[in-house]
């Protein structure tokens, strides 16, 4: 029998981890309810943009390092400065993207599939160079974000947990607001729900496209700088958190925003508890099982609605 | 005010249009009619540039927008409100009406726009907070006018089966909308099925196999044999 105590903690985590994984999710929700696309891309997203993060911050030298193709910035940033360029950089890389690689298959037949292969490749190019630029070894962020803790009674939150915690929350809440309320936000609601009703409207669908996928991407980096805080960084560090955004997205109902949100902590919540009443390398296939279990009761996922 | 030149369009190898030539004028009130799957949208489609032509010409105000991008057809002010109405699904009636002010000339003036339409439609500013797909058709068809109503300098508003779907007492309420509009001095073109309810316009066009089979007054289209044709099979 398990203490009631012991429940605590993987709740707390649970709720740090879910924003997280909905800051990650969004991104791919926002390109697949307006571009109708997946993108597979969104893991090497998340990677480089922590990659870049470290470049701009590590302390080495500008002497070559782990077999470098190109010298290590010695610019020193702070991590909480180093984010801002890695976003923006992501972003464009974002647009980019689109512009180059899906806007000349998107008009074509079998978008679904050929975008699917295209980001595939693009996630496994990216992966590449940055084996090529950085090494295949795994290393972590030379400092702390924020060094300390306050205790809530039992429960010990690290300042990096909060700091992680507050910035997830207040990006998706900016996000909603963006969608809510601004000119481009309406823009890319109208073109999800109707593309040829958003073009009469006088809605330049492609330039919405355009920002749709730099800002997916963008938050993508920023889930990677976060998370980067606690987890070792390697080429291949985008595969997990892909992997979870995809479940998360599929079983919230794929395309909706409420339904990304909450199954991000619902996919937390059983990640937490299984690894705390089981083991932790159980955590990923019981999300996917209970995935596959809403599936089949709901295919549109659990919030999913009839596309029209 | 809109000129079509020997149009020719469809959709991918199926050609619907076979050669259309109209002019329709500043602030006219004009229909087009004709039975279902004559190319009726079409002609709207390949106007508002949805559809590129493959060959002929649009003009519009004096301009050439053949193959022009939608959305910049909309900006200069050519509105194309499509069958069905085509509401954003999930945004409000009035997130819905300021969608229909994307362009940023129009954006600037959203408010007093959206005041104006209100006015013109009252019982939609009641509505302004539900879901749009949680109206009834005939609310629906009238958001859809007013969401086209958005756009800062309407001059022309091509509007596609406004009857369609809709209760005969309804319909009656979409055309009282349209002569409100049309006393704002803007133009207005329908599309319609059916040669009802139109007796009242400057200009008719009968569109049969892609092309237009006979153009003129309301009086002279509607009391003609062609009509009489269409409509019954003889």
């Amino acid at each position: 029998m398990v203490e009631t105590a012991l429940l605590l903690p993987p709740l707390l985590s649970a709720i740090i981890l879910g924003s997280l994984y909905a800051l990650m999710a969004m991104g791919l929700t926002l390109i697949y309810s307006t571009i109708r696309i997946l993108n597979f891309a969104h893991g090497a997203f998340f990677m480089a943009g922590a990659y870049i993060v470290w470049w701009l911050n590590t302390p080495e030298s500008a002497t070559r390092l782990f077999g470098t193709m190109i010298p290590v910035s010695g610019l020193q940033l702070p991590l909480f400065v180093a984010v801002i360029p890695a976003v923006i950089i992501i972003f464009g890389a974002g647009v980019v993207t689109q512009k180059a690689l899906i806007l000349p298959l998107i008009r074509k037949p079998n978008t679904l599939i050929t975008t699917l292969v295209a980001t595939l490749a693009l996630a496994t190019i990216l992966e590449s160079v940055a084996t090529v630029i950085f090494g295949g070894g795994r290393f972590s962020y030379a400092q702390e974000l924020v060094v300390g803790n306050v205790r809530l009674g039992e429960l010990i939150v690290t300042y990096v947990e909060i700091i992680q915690f507050a910035v997830a929350i207040g990006v998706l809440l900016a996000l909603y607001l963006f969608l809510k309320k601004s000119r481009i936000g309406i823009g890319m609601r109208a073109v999800a729900q109707d593309l040829d009703a958003a073009s009469l409207c006088g809605i330049n669908t492609q330039t919405v496209y355009l920002l749709t996928f730099g800002i997916g991407a963008a938050l993508a980096a920023l889930a990677g700088f976060l998370l980067t805080n606690i987890i070792f960084l390697s080429p291949s560090v985008g595969a997990t958190p892909l992997t979870i955004a995809f479940i998360v997205v599929v079983f919230g109902g794929i395309g909706s925003v409420p339904g990304t949100v909450i199954a991000s902590y619902v996919v937390a919540l059983v990640q937490q508890y299984v690894t705390l009443l089981l083991d932790p390398s159980w955590g990923l296939s019981f999300a996917f099982i209970l995935m596959i279990a809403v599936l089949i009761i709901r295919p549109r996922g659990l919030f999913g609605f009839k596309e029209t | 005010m809109l000129v079509l030149e020997n149009v020719r369009s469809g959709y991918g190898q199926v050609e619907v249009l076979k050669g259309v030539s109209f002019e329709i004028k500043k602030g006219e009130y004009a229909a087009i009619i004709g039975a279902n799957g004559h190319g009726k949208t079409t002609i709207l489609r390949t106007a508002s540039g949805l559809l590129r032509p493959s060959s002929g010409k649009v003009k519009f105000d004096g301009e050439d927008i053949t193959g022009m991008p939608a959305y910049k057809v909309a900006e200069k002010g050519l509105i194309h409100i499509p069958e069905g109405a085509r509401l954003f699904p999930q945004m409000t009636v009035q997130e819905n009406l300021v969608a229909g002010a994307f362009a940023k000339s129009s954006w600037r003036n959203k408010a007093k726009n959206l005041a104006r339409v209100y006015q013109l439609f009252p019982n939609i500013a009641e509505r302004k907070n539900q879901l749009a797909l949680t109206l009834s058709g005939g609310e629906r068809q009238t958001v859809a006018i007013a969401r086209g109503l958005m756009a800062e300098n309407v001059k022309l508003l091509m509007i596609d089966e406004p009857s369609a779907g809709l209760a005969p007492i309804l319909i009656d309420e979409v055309y009282e909308k349209i002569g409100e509009i049309r006393k704002t001095g803007v133009g207005v073109l329908v599309v319609e099925q059916s040669p009802k309810r139109i007796a009242d316009c400057d200009c008719i066009y009968l569109i049969e196999n892609g092309e237009v089979r006979m153009q003129g007054s309301a009086k002279e289209v509607l009391e003609s044999k062609e009509v009489m044709q269409a409509y019954l099979g003889s």
